[in-house]
């Protein structure tokens, strides 16, 4: 089979669907993670170490599933560049060693509250002198060894990129006609404040006493992470900007309004205006925050919503921009096969018409029992006949 | 117009840094350095969008 063409065509298709036009057959899409690695016999220390194994993981997904695209290996973090630096925010293996099922954030406060001024001033020179060092325990020694340090920690994350990450997306496409979703990606200020810097209730509790605060250091931040998103990447609306939205379901409505939502707004605008598409990872239920939305460019955004009531997501988001979703991962692993095709064709049938959709999945992949097999080759099959001409 | 971030860091070093002082030091990196593919070298020297990376990533992801 010409790989190339069946690159394209899936490309196409996907293309399609983001831009609310008829599809040939409706595209599935999934963020498949490091499941990839468990369903085909390896831990995630295997393919967080080893960028053959993620490659091979990867690989033989895209052989066994017939997917229109999948998210790159993301967060497949790569375990040496922390170990390298002395990291332990995230966690691969427990105490007696054994990997877990998938790599664990364990959340942190990484600057104090009294700090936010400095933060606010210059917000790079924040990271680097003073974030970085308590993140990074190797990097928070004398020099010269903490240059030298930084350094090793540089040559294994460009080893990831060149070696590991790069080759696999790569690899997938050439050998199977497999896109990946997303070529970059960045998060909104107030969900990097919140995981990395304050901790989630350290930041809850900062949009109530040091709002103002909270608020110039969204703004103060927003350039760095705008920059993450486009950098050097070719203005094309496809692959698309990810982007995981954290906190925003555990704000009100108010405190979303002035505190997330006016960089919110910006980074859309800022990276459709670059000439690419905001692919929105939208955790939680979304439901009560539809009408800001309506604020944001139409039809140029993509976005995985969590929530289950897809019919209601679509009712509510559907005009603005393109959805992926409507298989919850718990149905797609317990229910039984009759269940998982008649929910497929019931999803097709209210999701379909009006386009501006993917069939896809309510979480990422991390855990084995995150997904079926056997369950998972009913629905792509249901999806491929089924779904034609929808 | 977007309004881009100027990346200016006088903390940490270059890769040239980096290869300067393995040599001079000896230190145990260097097997690291040399093994380094040549592809990989040229896109660090580009300089500021690998190290900008970088540091993204070791901030968030």
């Amino acid at each position: 089979m010409d790989m190339q063409k069946r690159y394209a065509d899936r490309v196409k298709r996907l293309a399609a669907a983001l831009n609310f036009e008829k599809t040939d057959c409706i595209p599935i899409m999934g963020m498949v993670e490091t499941w990839a690695g468990h369903n085909n016999g390896m831990s995630i220390l295997d393919i967080c170490c080893d960028a053959e194994k993620l490659k091979a993981s990867y690989l033989h997904f895209a052989k066994e599933f017939d997917f229109d695209a999948i998210g790159s290996p993301m967060g497949c973090r790569w375990a040496p560049v922390y170990s390298a630096l002395g990291s332990t925010e995230f966690s691969f293996y427990n105490e007696k060693g054994a990997p877990h099922q998938g790599v664990q954030h364990l959340g942190r406060c990484n600057m104090e509250a009294s700090e936010y001024p400095e933060l606010i001033a210059d917000p790079y020179k924040f990271i680097t002198e003073k974030l970085l060092p308590r993140k990074y325990p190797a990097l928070n020694v004398p020099e010269p060894r903490r240059s030298l340090n930084f350094a090793k920690g540089a040559l294994l994350y460009v080893d990831h990129i060149f070696n590991a990450l790069i080759p696999t997306c790569m690899a997938v496409g050439q050998q199977y006609g497999l896109p990946i979703f997303m070529n970059s990606g960045t998060e909104m200020p107030l969900d990097v404040m919140c995981d990395y810097f304050r901790g989630f209730q350290n930041i809850i509790m900062d949009t109530r006493r040091h709002r103002k605060q909270v608020i110039e250091a969204c703004e103060a931040l927003y350039p760095i992470l705008l920059a993450g998103a486009i950098g050097n990447q070719a203005p094309e609306m496809f692959p698309t900007v990810f982007i995981p939205l954290h906190i925003p379901t555990y704000m009100n409505t108010k405190d979303f309004a002035e505190v997330y939502f006016p960089t919110f707004k910006r980074m859309i605008i800022d990276i459709i205006n670059a000439g690419r598409r905001p692919y929105l990872f939208m955790e939680g239920d979304w439901a009560p925050y539809a009408e800001f939305f309506q604020e944001l460019p139409k039809k140029k955004i993509v976005g995985l919503f969590e929530y289950h009531d897809y019919k209601a997501m679509k009712k509510n988001f559907g005009d603005t921009i393109a959805l992926i979703g409507g298989m919850p991962l718990y149905n797609l692993n317990y229910d039984s096969k009759a269940q998982v095709i008649d929910r497929t064709k019931r999803l097709i049938d209210e999701m379909a018409p009006g386009g501006g959709w993917i069939f896809g999945f309510d979480k990422s992949w991390l855990s084995s029992n995150d997904a079926n097999a056997d369950n998972l080759k009913a629905v792509v099959e249901t999806v491929r006949t089924y779904g034609v001409g929808k | 117009m977007i309004k881009m971030p100027e990346i200016q860091s006088e903390v940490y070093w270059t890769y040239d840094d980096f290869v300067r002082m393995n040599k001079e030091l000896g230190l145990g990196a260097v097997d690291a350095h040399e093994n380094t593919p040549q592809v990989v070298r040229d896109q660090f020297k580009k300089g500021e969008d690998m190290l900008f990376g970088y540091i993204m990533y070791l901030t968030s992801f």
